[in-house]
């Protein structure tokens, strides 16, 4: 794609697009933080996820200043206002992910018994596949690439279908003892943000397909 | 060669162009175009400078004929008749194909007789009632009336750019025309004159086929319905105002249309 | 050291030298204004001169010397009554009774011999033609300022020979001999002595030239122009024409007068000396001034108001009569006005078809002889008698005034069809 006659535009732009690549760095390493705390129940590192969130958050609002600036002084059209409108509601959906990584780490102390779960092995992989998905999605935003955000869209059955499994492990748990019912219950929100996460991942993926082409990935994807 | 968006309805086709193609001396100005003009939409000319779209819209009512060098070829209707043939005079194919140009230009006369003059020569009113009517109408009818109906034998140079180009506009519908072709006719006026002409030009849309040729791509999205890019003689893209300036095809209408041209 | 070249930052404006040169700009801009200023005064200076010494000889030419004579005529056996006196044949009734003898006798009486020899033989056409006018003269007797000679009125002036400087001082100092003005010079024509003639002649001479060149030029240049700037294909035949016309307007003005001569004269022999050829011959020298303001007017009319007219729907005539003319009279106007101008002062062309004869009676219409005021000025200029050079200054104020109210009629013209957009 060749420069805009108006430097200031393309670097405006540059910018916004790293806004968006550090939020979705940040959110990755959210997840998986996450993860690595609820796997090992490390408070400390649970307590650090809760505080990088309001990173993302600060990113979110600059995001936004930024993507109205760009509006009103720069008329962007076509693709680049495609761009800057994805940007504006990719933002506030990467701000969501965080939200729900925050969400998993401040779960890590009410999870007791740990080891006995056979879940909390399958969660890592389920959180490794949906934090895959946010580094793939923000790969093709940045490439304005639409058939990897297909792949993505594609990706979010297998998360889907590890929230399935790990549903049935869960509950099967706590039929068979009572005891585990509060950590049980637990993870199976821990499960639901990481799926919350994929359906997130998914959304953003189909705004860089209109960001891109200017068109809605077809329903088959979906 | 021409990329145009998915089927456009033309049933009510006012004005056909048909591999038009227009020399200055050797010089190709306009390659094989092709379009129609309905008074159901607002068609917008955009493109870089000496692309040929004013070049192009000057053939509909055969302005290019006061330039010598300037030869057009292919076919042009109005209404099924071939504006160039010899049964169409083209005192009258003025009269049907109204103009409006880039700079305002009133006649070095009175309001009055700037409206008057074409219904006048044309003999469409004859005693002052009657002309006194149409003058009245078409000032309306271009918003003007109420600021003008108290100084109507004063110059229209007197009045201010955008009143000028309104009294321009009202001057061209005075003769009743079918088609209005407006070369640039917002980029000498200010933003507040620019949206008054807008808001003409949307309230004439449907009663005229209104073509617009345009520097303006903001303008252009927000008075046309259809929009044809032009770049180096040849119509790039056809379109949907809205297709084409959200998801153009070509790569030269995304250039231009996101600022990235040259 | 290259340190600080680099980190110094270079203030190419702030340097004395620029100072200097700036102060150098302001200077050279005084002098020229100085210069300017110069010039202006300059011209000022010597039109101011050139005005004010012709005035100064000119009031002198719009009076001249006279001698009053009683004239009682009933004595003389002089008869009338208002009836005859104001028939066509009057001047012939007078003379066959006797006037000129009257008038000689009763100067003789009041000035006595020497006197009466220095009133001039045609003084009694003085008297006949105010008898004429006023028919009550003729009852009692009256007093009138008759003309005196040209000696005399050189003596009066303190020039001449010394027995006629005496005389008139003699006369002076009885209250016989005046200067008085001179109402007459502009209702005669030309004469043989200064104290008899007229400007009359000329200027209406110079008025149907005029007014012939004007018709012939100004439709014929304003239709040329028009055609060549609207309608005349852009091709060498043209091309040719453009040159000719503006070569056309640089050809001295002697050249035409030999056109005149040639083919005017050959066609109409019988119209030698005719306002009427002079005119035509005037009018070619205009018609390609005319031309040339003309296609400058109109090329100076706005493309954007033709365009308008057309895209309304009018006709190439229509747009050219409605819009473009209009729009370019004032232009042409003006030009019309510089080349009439011209025309108005112009000596040599009719010269040469034979308008500086010896013309002593106002032209009556375009196709009997006359003179004009420049070939007017030009004749006198020429004269021996001294008389004539004040009657000279006289004249080329006349001239003067003709031009300025020609051109204050232009400016007026070309202001109230002037129109701004």
């Amino acid at each position: 794609m060749s420069e805009h006659t108006v430097k200031a535009f393309d670097e405006d732009i540059t910018r916004l697009r790293g806004l968006i690549a550090e939020m979705g760095g940040l959110a990755e390493v959210a997840i998986q933080g996450a993860l690595d705390a609820l796997v090992r129940g490390d408070q400390e590192l649970a307590a650090k996820v809760v505080e990088g969130d309001t990173k993302i958050d600060a990113l979110e609002t600059e995001v936004d200043k930024l993507s109205v600036r760009i509006i009103a002084l720069r008329a962007p059209m076509a693709d680049d206002l495609r761009e800057v409108i994805a940007a504006l509601k990719i933002a506030g959906v990467v701000e969501r992910i965080g939200d729900y990584s925050k969400n998993i780490a401040k779960r890590v102390g009410s999870i007791e018994g740990r080891d006995r779960f056979e879940p909390l092995t399958l969660l890592p992989a389920m959180g490794e596949l949906a934090s895959e998905m946010v580094h793939d999605v923000l790969t093709a935003y940045a490439a304005r690439d639409p058939d990897l955000a297909r792949e993505v869209i594609a990706t979010d059955a297998k998360v889907d279908a590890f929230y399935n499994s790990i549903f049935r492990n869960l509950v099967s748990y706590m039929v068979e003892n009572p005891a585990t019912i509060s950590s049980a219950a637990q993870l199976l929100f821990v499960a639901r943000n990481l799926e919350r996460i994929g359906d997130h991942a998914t959304n953003v993926a189909e705004m860089v397909h209109f960001a891109a082409t200017g068109t809605y990935p077809p329903d088959e994807d979906r | 060669m021409t990329v145009i968006h998915e089927k456009l309805e033309d049933k009510n086709a006012k004005m056909r162009a048909r591999d038009v193609s227009v020399y200055y001396g050797d010089k190709k100005a306009i390659d094989e175009v092709s379009i129609d003009i309905s008074a159901d939409y607002v068609t917008a000319f955009i493109g870089p400078s000496g692309c040929g779209k004013s070049t192009f819209l000057r053939c509909f009512n055969r302005m290019n004929d006061t330039i010598a060098v300037a030869r057009v070829e292919g076919k042009i209707e109005l209404e099924d008749e071939d504006i160039n043939g010899p049964s169409m005079d083209v005192v009258q194919l003025r009269a049907r194909v109204g103009m409006v140009f880039q700079k305002p230009n009133p006649f070095p006369k009175s309001i009055y007789d700037n409206i008057a003059y074409g219904p006048k020569i044309h003999g469409l009113a004859e005693k002052k009632p009657e002309l006194d009517e149409v003058v009245q109408k078409s000032l309306t009818r271009a918003g003007l009336w109420d600021e003008v109906k108290d100084r109507l034998d004063e110059s229209g140079t007197a009045l201010s750019g955008g009143q000028q180009q309104r009294l321009c506009i009202a001057r061209a519908i005075a003769v009743d025309p079918e088609v209005i072709l407006m070369d640039e006719p917002c980029s000498a006026l200010d933003p507040i004159a620019t949206a008054k002409i807008e808001e003409l030009i949307n309230e004439l849309s449907g009663r005229y086929a209104i073509v617009i040729v345009t520097h303006s791509m903001q303008q252009a999205a927000r008075v046309s319905q259809r929009t044809a890019f032009f770049h180096l003689g040849k119509m790039v893209e056809y379109g949907p105002t809205s297709d084409i300036f959200t998801n153009p095809i070509e790569e030269r209408t995304k250039d231009y249309i996101t600022g990235r041209y040259g | 050291m290259t340190d600080t070249a680099i980190t110094e930052p270079v203030r190419p404006t702030r340097t004395p030298e620029f100072a200097k040169r700036i102060e150098q700009r302001y200077r050279s801009e005084r002098r020229f204004r100085a210069l300017g200023l110069g010039a202006i005064i300059f011209s000022v200076a010597v039109l101011v001169f050139l005005l004010g010494n012709m005035l100064a000889n000119g009031i002198g030419g719009f009076q001249r010397a006279e001698l009053a004579v009683p004239i009682n005529f009933a004595e003389a056996g002089l008869s009338g009554d208002a009836q005859s006196l104001s028939a066509s044949g009057a001047l012939q009734a007078l003379e066959m009774q006797g006037l000129p003898d009257i008038v000689e006798f009763y100067a003789e009486q009041e000035l006595g011999e020497a006197g009466a020899a220095e009133i001039s033989g045609d003084a009694w056409r003085d008297v006949a033609s105010e008898l004429t006018q006023n028919p009550s003269l003729i009852q009692g007797e009256n007093t009138f300022q008759l003309a005196a000679s040209s000696d005399l009125a050189g003596g009066l002036s303190g020039e001449g020979s010394a027995e006629m400087q005496a005389l008139a001082g003699q006369l002076a100092s009885e209250g016989k001999l005046a200067k008085n003005w001179d109402v007459g010079f502009l209702a005669r024509s030309d004469a043989t002595s200064p104290q008899q003639v007229g400007i009359w002649g000329a200027l209406k001479g110079s008025i149907l030239t005029m007014i012939v060149t004007l018709l012939l030029a100004f439709p014929i240049g304003v239709l040329a122009a028009l055609y060549l700037e609207e309608y005349a294909p852009k091709n060498r035949w043209t091309d040719l024409i453009e040159v000719s016309i503006n070569n056309l307007a640089a050809v001295p003005s002697i050249i035409f007068g030999l056109l005149g001569l040639a083919v005017f004269l050959t066609i109409f022999p019988n119209l030698r000396s005719a306002p009427l050829i002079g005119g035509m011959t005037l009018a070619l020298m205009t018609m390609p001034v005319i031309v040339i303001s003309g296609r400058n007017a109109i090329k100076a009319v706005p493309p954007s108001i033709r365009d308008g007219a057309l895209a309304v729907g009018a006709s190439p005539v229509q747009v050219v009569f409605h819009h473009v003319l209009p729009l370019a009279l004032p232009g042409m106007l003006t030009g019309t006005i510089i080349g009439m101008a011209r025309a108005l002062g112009e000596t040599a062309p009719l010269l040469m078809i034979g308008m500086r004869a010896f013309v002593a009676t106002p032209p009556d219409g375009f196709t009997s002889p006359a003179t004009v005021l420049p070939v007017q000025i030009f004749l006198w200029s020429d004269e021996i008698d001294r008389g004539f050079v004040e009657r000279t200054s006289a004249a080329i104020i006349v001239l003067l005034l003709f031009l300025l109210l020609m051109n204050g009629l232009a400016i007026y013209l070309r202001n109230k069809f002037e129109k701004t957009w």
